[in-house]
């Protein structure tokens, strides 16, 4: 029995160090930001006072954050789908595993390791009023736009900087899935007299089911995230018409200091990104019943 | 079949066009670091630098007495002690989860793999409040600790660690080795290489990471290398010399890195593919 003790007492003392620092900086913060919600209060005055639901009243009646949960919406929308057809397009080009695909690869690659602030400052340069987009538009006899100025290129721009930071990451995820399928499923489908569309739409994407679904909710979750981008590019302009979700609540939260609406504004967000990976699951598993393997 | 010889060309010429498009931007950030601000906002674009000089690293690196090294050295310790402590709490805690049975672990595995959706930017505020009731406002401690609980980091050396032999751990419990012996000399080697991915990709997140930083530094001289070069843009405009210089030498030292470790480093950044 006392022998027994000590063995627990050993196991709780590898989980100590981690647990400590989860449960102040992760499980407290997750009911702390509910109770927040409930009330009203400032950034620097610690009394709060108790307003039962009305900060989610309030962020629902916002135009602030009713644009903003609108702009993301946008932003889901169009990254998701386009990013994502792209990516599996480009996945499937990089099937085979050659020194010249892997050259492709590495390039590719790069964007990754820029930071989103790096990024963002090349991005706004190349999307600059006399920058390399403008000039190019300009030998081919179209006008310079002004990328930044109205509110559809400037979220065009804003699109076009996460596409290009944060895109290539899907093509590796589908490229390894397609490397893992077994080679004679789509040499039957070629001998069958399938092209390479029918191949790929008849036997390659039915089996990256799960891989697709995965991507479709990562990318989803990521882009309703969106917040860096918006900070260095735009600043939420022209007439906040960029401003995300996440920009808001840090602007409200941390400029002007309405903790209780920035607070109602985060549980709302955490149960969407919730009901988001609810959807995922529940996609999952369906196909796993079906039978066909990931 | 008699676009056979086609499909080849197309196939290259489309793999082309995309990288292309992922190369020019990083083409034109080591470019537009060496060339003056008006000469980078005026036609045409130049695909080199033959109009350059170094006079942007000269005026990042004397800007605000130096501040630019200061924030490179923040970075490094902010990314680097971040990474380290993550590493070791998540080596410890999921040597537990993995090889040892005691009460509560099938109720608290769960529980910490489920956070693991959780978005840091939704819980902010309370995080704000809670590291200004500990005082570390503006300070390293504030900047690091935060994040070293990464539920993520278990999920991966618990997964890592399931794989190790149990009798390669009983070996070592008749040799009469201690509990914290068989860890530190027999579990920890076995996952190193799984440990130095986990590393290379938190590190490099936490590297390019603005929205922690910008939040809870007050100074300027507690900035990390991309909140400091967020706030240049304050400072003059959003396109300026010295602010491709400064990001270029916040890119280089990423990508040196990946040219010695590439494969190592594609999966490591991969791993955010498992989080799912």
């Amino acid at each position: 029995m006392q022998k027994k003790v000590r063995e627990n007492l050993i196991s709780f003392s590898f989980i100590l160090p981690f647990f400590l620092f989860f449960a102040v900086f992760v499980l407290v913060p997750l009911g702390y930001v509910l109770y927040l919600s409930l009330h009203k209060g400032t950034l620097l005055n610690s009394r709060l006072v108790f307003s039962g639901l009305r900060n989610y009243l309030s962020v629902t009646e916002s135009k602030d954050f009713r644009n903003s949960f609108l702009n993301s919406l946008i932003y889901i929308l169009c990254i998701v789908p386009v990013g994502q057809v792209i990516s599996l397009f480009f996945a499937r080009l990089l099937r085979r595993k050659t020194r010249l695909n892997g050259v492709f690869e590495t390039i590719y690659f790069l964007p990754m390791l820029v930071s989103m602030v790096a990024a963002s400052v090349v991005i706004a340069y190349i999307l600059s009023q006399k920058g390399p987009v403008n000039y190019l538009l300009q030998q081919v006899g179209l006008p310079a736009i002004n990328w930044l100025g109205n509110e559809v290129t400037a979220r065009i721009s804003l699109m076009i900087l996460e596409m290009w930071k944060g895109g290539s990451f899907f093509i590796f995820v589908y490229m390894a899935a397609i490397r893992a399928l077994p080679e004679d499923c789509c040499e039957a489908a070629r001998i069958d007299g399938a092209n390479r569309w029918q191949e790929f739409f008849h036997v390659m994407l039915p089996m990256l089911h799960n891989t697709v679904v995965l991507s479709v909710i990562m990318s989803t979750i990521w882009q309703f995230q969106i917040f860096e981008s918006v900070y260095m590019l735009t600043g939420g302009g022209p007439l906040k018409k960029t401003e995300t979700v996440v920009y808001s609540i840090y602007q409200y939260s941390f400029q002007y200091s309405k903790i209780g609406m920035g607070s109602a504004a985060s549980v709302m967000f955490l149960m969407m990104i919730a009901l988001v990976s609810l959807l995922e699951m529940l996609m999952m598993r369906e196909k796993k019943e079906g039978g066909i393997r990931a | 079949m008699k676009h056979g010889r086609l499909v080849p060309v197309i196939r290259v010429l489309c793999l082309t066009l995309l990288a292309l498009t992922f190369l020019l931007p990083v083409w034109m950030m080591f470019v537009s670091a060496f060339r003056q601000t008006n000469r980078i906002l005026s036609y045409p674009p130049v695909l080199w630098p033959s109009d350059g000089s170094l006079n942007n690293f000269r005026e990042l690196f004397v800007m605000q007495d130096g501040a630019f090294f200061r924030w490179f050295l923040n970075s490094v310790l902010v990314c680097g002690g971040n990474t380290v402590l993550m590493l070791i709490l998540s080596a410890m805690a999921s040597y537990a989860f993995a090889k040892r049975e005691f009460p509560g672990k099938k109720l608290l595995f769960p529980a910490i793999i489920g956070t693991q959706m959780i978005p840091q930017v939704a819980t902010l505020i309370p995080l704000y409040l809670i590291v200004s009731r500990l005082g570390w406002n503006n300070t390293y401690a504030g900047l690091i600790l935060p994040d070293i609980a990464s539920a993520f980091g278990v999920f991966l050396m618990t997964q890592f660690m399931r794989d190790i032999p149990d009798s390669l751990l009983e070996a070592a419990r008749i040799d009469g080795a201690g509990e914290y012996g068989i860890f530190a000399r027999i579990v920890l080697p076995v996952v190193v290489p799984s440990l130095s991915l986990l590393a290379i990709f938190n590190f490099t997140q936490k590297w390019g990471a603005l929205t922690w930083p910008l939040i809870v530094t007050s100074s300027v001289s507690m900035r990390t290398l991309p909140l400091g070069i967020a706030c240049m843009k304050d400072l003059t405009s959003n396109v300026s010399g010295p602010i491709m210089a400064a990001s270029l030498a916040s890119f280089l030292p990423v990508l040196v890195a990946f040219l010695f470790a590439r494969d190592q480093f594609m999966a490591g950044m991969m791993l955010g593919a498992v989080k799912g």
